[in-house]
């Protein structure tokens, strides 16, 4: 037997270690696939082409799946060997669970998110290829999960009826006036911080550039909301709204919402 | 070969260290892959609420809706009262737009809602710093274990040397066997492929370095290292990847065999330069009919449970062998002949059931080597005296007709372990190669359609005159066969098997009872004169009959016999009386007669004996005026 024969059956433990690095990896891959599945089935729901009502249920559908691949991401990161593999794990279980239009998902985000920050922080860049995209959607979470919980709130008073429980006023007032801070300064300031760092991926950029629509409709959204119950915020919102929204380069308008809707006859 | 410390170490560590490549490259490829990620979700948004957005979130507007013009339009729910209440709404709306100029945020607005669906987002931008793919990470690792091996062999990679050919040999195998590194289904589906065949070219690269190492003379182009050991590779990969049931068993071909089978290639290669070169037929592409041979009777006829690594490794380089000497025999038209060299090599194999003790065990394997060895020397003339019968059987049936002739006759001789009383495995396998050698060579001897009697019965008839020797019986203790060493039974074997095929149907003859054979007949009288002068005299010097005299006395009676067997058959009882005579004669002349002196006479009247009988007026005195003359 040739000594390389030999040490290959000592080490017959390494197809082992090997399978068990396949698992990591297959594992990574697996849950990136059924990810980019649930997101591909999420976009498509969120189609204009669709009537609201069947939209919400397609959007419905789509919560436990998310919420649950949001836990199995986050459990598997831990089993990771490399660290920017795990840092692919929390990015996965984070985009998952702001998704997934729950509280739970969006705690979850949050705290998978912020370990995965400090391990994109603790990376160093000049001896590793830190991932950058997924360190830009952790840096960038809390920003997605603030506006999950509102669409969530939103989501919920559509249904209740009028007018509205002076309780869940309140909770209106207080989302209505953190919103925009927790969600638009929140990534704009944080997109400057990555931008200057040049640690900022032109798709992620692109990605946020996007995101200012949906994020401006969901402010209006609020503000409507007030003009309804009458609430003290609302000329407080619109002033925010206009300085930051409705001014160039960032310039939005309410047609922005739904282009069709305001389409001649 | 001594193998320093240093060796293990670095291999140790290499392939420790490729694994650990693999499996990073496989990670990295898995994490930088892109994602789909959908929007953010916009808030439900009825067409009321959206028209009353667009007054509401402007002061002008606001105060149209509140206090202005259009304050009776919208009920307390702020919904417009009635659909004539909506479209007036709508109307101061679209009057209100047309007064702006369109945005950047509109375009935007749109092109998200015609795009839809989800973005695909990269992990590294084009620009920038990002790791290498992971296909060159590989070649990165395969770099770092050459290099490795290079710092202790200083010199193998020199420019142009066989070295560097072997790397470039390797590398071009690489998009053959690895998974297409582009596209991604690949790397999803076939990552364990991608696992399988980047540890099979590690271990063929330090092979191949190895056997480059220990044969620096050897020249051979890089096109050919790339095609051998493709053709090495290729099959196991593609196996591997096509039939996931035999995985493991070939997870355990690999890490065994492959290294090895790389390094009996190129030196198949090294030995015979001139085969791999400028052939009609490629014995690259019969390379991998035997390749695939191996792995089937590995990994399907259990081949490994019957023979040990060392044994596979030769039998895989004992096939080579017939593949070089006669590549088209593997190749028809464009087709690997890969089932007739499985035969070949489960026929060879299936044959050392019959093997005795002491080849019975795994080290038996080396007669199957040895039936391959015998027929690729003789293969166009057995092929043609074998009038186009399948050709793979040749080998299998020549070692299943020695071994069943020497079973049957150890049997018959009543003892079936003779040959473990007599021989050590290595002394009984030199034996029997003597049987296969010579029927190898001998027109006739062996068949491709099936047995041979006069092989098996031949074998039978010397195996039962030695078990026959080693036997006790009530008048012979069984000492016969202990006068003669391994290597003086070796040389009987020889001349009993150069006069068999020289003189056929003398020493043995069909049909005829094996201890009723000429040859049989000739060890037993001879053997069993031995013994008796032995038993009475010893080493006193009444006898002479032991050793190399034994030896040359019995190959001296089979070369007469084997002339004139029919006479000789009749008169050798008169054989034993020369015998006692010159005894006799030594007894007397105990300073005249010595060993030389006594064959020297048994030479001179061994023919005549056996043709007429002993000689009425053979005297002494004769005899001694034969050694004056």
């Amino acid at each position: 037997m040739t000594i390389l024969a030999k040490i290959a059956v000592r080490l017959w433990i390494l197809p082992l270690l090997l399978a068990g690095a396949a698992c990591t990896a297959h594992t990574l891959s697996t849950l990136k696939s059924e990810s980019d599945q649930l997101q591909t089935t999420l976009g498509i729901c969120q189609g204009d082409n669709k009537a609201n009502a069947d939209s919400a249920l397609c959007l419905t559908s789509l919560d436990a799946p998310l919420l649950d691949l949001a836990r199995k991401a986050r459990d598997a990161a831990p089993q990771a060997a490399d660290e920017r593999t795990r840092i692919g794990f929390l990015a996965t279980s984070a985009l998952s669970g702001w998704s997934s239009l729950t509280p739970e998902g969006a705690q979850l985000a949050d705290d998978v998110a912020a370990d995965g920050r400090n391990r994109c922080g603790q990376a160093d860049p000049k001896s590793t290829f830190v991932p950058l995209r997924d360190c830009n959607l952790l840096e960038l979470e809390p920003g997605f999960a603030r506006h999950s919980l509102a669409i969530i709130f939103l989501t919920e008073i559509e249904r209740m009826p009028t007018p509205l429980d002076p309780g869940i006023v309140a909770s209106l007032n207080d989302q209505a006036s953190s919103y925009i801070a927790n969600t638009w300064d929140f990534l704009e300031s944080k997109r400057a911080e990555l931008e200057a760092r040049h640690f900022l991926h032109p798709v992620v950029a692109e990605y946020l550039d996007k995101q200012r629509t949906i994020i401006f409709c969901t402010a209006a959204r609020f503000a409507v909301w007030e003009s309804k119950v009458e609430g003290p915020l609302l000329p407080t919102l619109r002033a925010d709204i206009k300085s930051k929204m409705t001014d160039p380069p960032h310039s939005k308008k309410v047609q922005d919402c739904n282009p069709n809707m305001f389409a001649p006859n | 070969m001594f193998i320093s410390p240093e060796t293990v170490v670095f291999a140790v560590r290499a392939l420790i260290r490729v694994g650990t490549a693999a499996r990073d490259a496989y990670e990295q490829h898995v994490r930088d892959s892109p994602i789909a990620i959908a929007n953010l979700s916009m808030p439900p948004f009825d067409s009321d609420d959206l028209l009353l957005a667009f007054f509401v979130l402007d002061d002008t507007r606001n105060a149209r809706i509140t206090t202005g013009d259009l304050k009776d339009l919208l009920g307390s729910d702020k919904k417009p009262k009635s659909p004539e209440a909506r479209q007036a709404l709508k109307a101061a709306a679209l009057e209100e737009m047309s007064r702006e100029p369109a945005t950047q945020g509109e375009y935007a607005a749109r092109r998200l809602s015609e795009e839809g669906g989800a973005m695909l987002l990269a992990q590294w931008s084009d620009k920038g710093n990002k790791p290498p793919s992971p296909v060159t990470r590989i070649a990165l690792a395969f770099a770092d274990v050459a290099l490795e091996y290079i710092a202790g062999n200083p010199g193998i990679l020199g420019v142009g040397g066989n070295g560097e050919k072997l790397i470039g040999a390797l590398a071009g195998n690489l998009g053959d066997l690895l998974p297409d590194a582009d596209n991604p289904t690949q790397w999803d589906t076939k990552a364990s492929t991608y696992f399988f065949a980047e540890r099979s070219l590690t271990i063929v690269l330090h092979a191949g370095l190895r056997t480059i190492d220990q044969n620096p003379n050897l020249v051979v182009s890089q096109e050919r290292y790339q095609t051998l050991l493709g053709n090495v590779l290729k099959p196991l990969v593609e196996r591997f990847d096509t039939d996931p049931n035999v995985r493991p068993s070939l997870s355990q071909f690999r890490d065994l065999l492959i290294g090895p089978m790389a390094e009996a290639a190129l030196s198949t290669l090294q030995a015979d330069p001139r085969a791999f070169l400028g052939s009609k037929f490629d014995p690259n592409a019969a390379v991998g009919a035997v390749t695939i041979a191996l792995l089937d009777v590995f990994t399907k006829d259990g081949l490994q449970n019957t023979a040990s690594t060392e044994g596979l490794i030769k039998l895989y380089r004992a096939a080579l062998g017939v593949a070089a000497a006669r590549p088209e025999l593997f190749i028809k038209g464009k087709d690997l002949q890969t089932e007739a060299a499985r035969n070949m090599l489960k026929d060879v194999t299936a044959a050392l059931q019959q093997a005795p003790v002491p080849l019975n065990e795994k080290g038996a394997i080396d007669l199957s080597v040895a039936a391959l060895d015998a027929i690729s020397g003789n293969l166009p003339r057995l092929i043609k005296l074998d009038e186009g019968k399948p050709w793979e059987r040749l080998a299998g049936n020549l070692l299943s007709d020695v071994l069943t002739g020497f079973k049957t006759g150890l049997s018959q001789g009543g003892v079936d372990d003779a040959l473990a009383q007599l021989f050590t495995p290595d002394e009984a396998f030199r034996l029997i190669n003597i049987f296969l050698v010579q029927a190898a060579e001998t027109p006739g001897m062996i068949t491709g359609g099936g047995s041979s009697t006069e092989l098996k019965g031949l074998a039978g008839t010397f195996a039962g005159a030695i078990a026959a020797a080693v036997a006790a019986k009530p008048n012979d203790a069984g000492i016969a066969a202990h006068l003669l060493t391994a290597a003086d039974w070796e040389a009987i074997a020889a001349t009993v098997a150069t006069e068999a095929a020289r003189n056929p149907a003398r020493l043995f003859k069909l049909g005829k009872d094996p201890k009723d054979q000429l040859l049989a007949k000739v060890i037993s009288l001879i053997l069993g004169a031995a013994a008796d002068g032995f038993r009475a005299n010893g080493r006193t010097g009444g006898t002479l009959l032991f050793g190399a005299t034994l030896r040359e006395t019995l190959q001296i009676a089979l070369r007469a016999a084997s002339g004139n067997a029919a006479r000789a058959d009749a008169h050798l009882a008169d054989l034993g009386k020369l015998m006692a005579l010159l005894d006799l004669l030594m007894k007397d002349n105990p300073g005249r007669i010595g060993a030389e002196a006594w064959l020297f006479l048994f030479k001179r009247y061994t023919v005549t004996v056996l043709d007429e009988g002993l000689p009425p007026d053979l005297t002494q005195a004769k005899l001694l005026g034969e050694l004056k003359s």
